[in-house]
């Protein structure tokens, strides 16, 4: 097996250690492995067919209740499924960066991602960071060899980033889990791959007193 | 009374202002070390603009800005930059005669308005009526300064200068009260040559302090558009963030435990994050923007000041031993 399996059923504290010295080195260029990834559709066909068992099974044992005469336990399994279609949802949409660049470079790392917001960690202190805002939480930790961020947001609605590389540190896994008030957490596996962007012909920075300024790589 | 001091014939007194301190610690989202870089260049930046102010007024002699506290100086300025941002600058001024005579010690703060930015462009100086507000406390202390006064303030900045260079020869010209004032208990005569020697020694030092003063108003040039076009970002992005956080909490709230619920949850997190982060990325362009300037400016204190006290310490074993000839 490519990676170490890591049960991330929910979105607990982690026993963590505190390290100033990253256990691995994540940085470069990253791209999206389709082939390997968990596609959202997938996931949540399976999760129809366990759903429509459970509600089966749920039906039988009403039956035979309503039978014996006595007390009848309903439930409300549609809204349910619906709220785990509900983080289903948030969670396929907050995984879409096709690429993502990963600088660490102690005690920073900062993920890059296509179309989101930076996840940045900074193990200045103790080893582990905690930034608070009116809008949310986030915290970073190392668990073992891997790379763990932590997004608390209002109404109850956490998500996990779980990064591990690979032994052979070609090909990395994000375990990202949604977990809202009173629905199970769900979660997918995004896969990538490293990969060398192309050389650049031109050097570009913007500044602010005169705006895109591009040089040519190689000239000084 | 008669004066030393080997200033022009005018009553104007020379202000000297220190490079600012900074103790601002407002809460940002900016990389520490970019904040820290933007902040080092705050502090000779803001006093040159402090200068122009003043030098508006024409109520003064010369005004400099000095890389370190001069206590001989016969009007010296000092200030903390409390806050800075492209919204409010907030700063602590104290202004100290020679004599120890404290004619400022407050507060100022002033705020953005919506026109300040484009007034800027336009050549207006941002913060303007924080500098004024500065300038005008100070000229109204000066109003109030006897000619007589502002004559015993230079003839005190003048021996405190010559006693820090010679002690023995000027130890008993001036005497300090319990509260730190300086009385001046007599004056040297006119012709005493040693009086001639440190008006030289000290006509050197301004000579240094204007080459000084040019590193400043370098850097002040070299800043200010693109320090401008970052304090005009910080203060879009701040008002920005806050009228997005109002229209949040107004915002009617999907049903909960919905797609769009969530949505919209992770939604607000993720626009203050981009808006952060964007802000951080502005920042950094500007410290490294303004990084060449700063180090050349510092660089080029550095040497001159290094050049300066190696020749004070020649001048003051050169004056004293004259000194000991002279006294016998």
């Amino acid at each position: 097996m490519l990676f170490v399996t890591a049960c991330t059923s929910s979105v607990q504290d982690y026993p963590t250690s505190p390290v100033t010295q990253a256990p691995v080195d994540l940085s470069g260029h990253w791209e999206l492995n389709y082939g390997r990834s968990d596609q959202v559709n997938d996931r949540l066909q399976s999760l129809a067919r366990e759903y429509r068992r459970e509600q089966e099974r749920q039906q039988r044992r009403t039956e035979l209740d309503r039978r014996r005469g006595g007390p009848v336990f309903g439930s409300t399994p549609g809204r349910s499924f619906n709220s785990v279609l509900a983080t289903a949802r948030l969670a396929d949409m907050i995984t879409r960066s096709q690429t993502i660049e990963i600088a660490q470079q102690n005690p920073l790392v900062t993920v890059h991602r296509e179309d989101d917001f930076s996840l940045v960690c900074d193990f200045t202190e103790a080893g582990e960071e905690l930034v608070e805002d009116s809008l949310g939480t986030e915290s970073c930790h190392w668990v073992g060899d891997d790379l763990v961020y932590l997004t608390r947001l209002p109404d109850g609605l956490h998500i996990n980033y779980r990064f591990t590389l690979a032994p052979d540190t070609e090909q990395l896994r994000i375990a990202t889990t949604v977990n809202a008030a009173g629905v199970a957490p769900f979660r997918l596996n995004k896969f990538y791959y490293r990969y060398k962007p192309l050389p650049q012909n031109f050097s570009c920075k913007f500044t602010l007193s005169r705006g895109q300024v591009c040089s040519k790589v190689g000239n000084k | 009374m008669i004066t030393v001091s080997s200033a022009d014939e005018s009553t104007r007194l020379d202000v000297s202002i220190v490079v600012f301190r900074s103790e601002s610690h407002q809460p940002t989202a900016y990389d520490p070390s970019d904040l820290n870089r933007i902040r080092g260049a705050e502090t000779g930046y803001m006093p040159y603009v402090l200068r122009h102010h003043l030098e508006q007024s024409d109520v003064w002699g010369a005004i400099r800005v000095i890389p370190e506290h001069d206590e001989s100086a016969e009007l010296l300025l000092a200030a903390t930059i409390v806050e800075a941002s492209g919204l409010s600058l907030v700063l602590d001024v104290k202004a100290t005669d020679a004599t120890g005579k404290r004619w400022i010690d407050q507060r100022y703060t002033s705020t953005t308005t919506d026109d300040a930015y484009r007034l800027a462009a336009k050549g207006s100086l941002l913060f303007g009526d924080l500098y004024t507000a500065i300038g005008t406390d100070l000229a109204a202390i000066l109003a109030t300064t006897s000619t007589r006064d502002r004559d015993r303030i230079r003839d005190t900045s003048w021996l405190r200068y010559a006693g820090a260079l010679i002690p023995d020869a000027f130890a008993s010209h001036l005497s300090r009260t319990a509260d730190g004032q300086y009385q001046l208990l007599r004056l040297p005569a006119l012709d005493d040559p040693m009086v001639a020697r440190i008006n030289r020694v000290r006509a050197y030092e301004y000579l240094f302090i204007d080459t000084v003063d040019e590193q400043y108003a370098n850097l002040y040039g070299e800043m200010t558009p693109a320090y401008n076009s970052w304090r005009k970002y910080d203060r879009e992005q701040k008002l920005y963030l806050d009228n997005y956080r109002e229209r949040i909490e107004q915002r009617e709230k999907p049903k909960r435990g919905t797609f769009q619920a969530l949505q919209a949850t992770y939604n607000n997190y993720k626009w203050s994050k981009v808006q952060e982060q964007e802000a951080a990325m502005m920042a950094n362009t500007l410290a490294s923007e303004l990084e060449p300037t700063v180090l050349d400016v510092e660089g080029s204190i550095v040497e001159l000041s290094g050049s300066l006290d190696q020749r004070y310490a020649q001048w003051r074993e050169i004056l004293r031993e004259l000194h000991l000839l002279e006294s016998g």
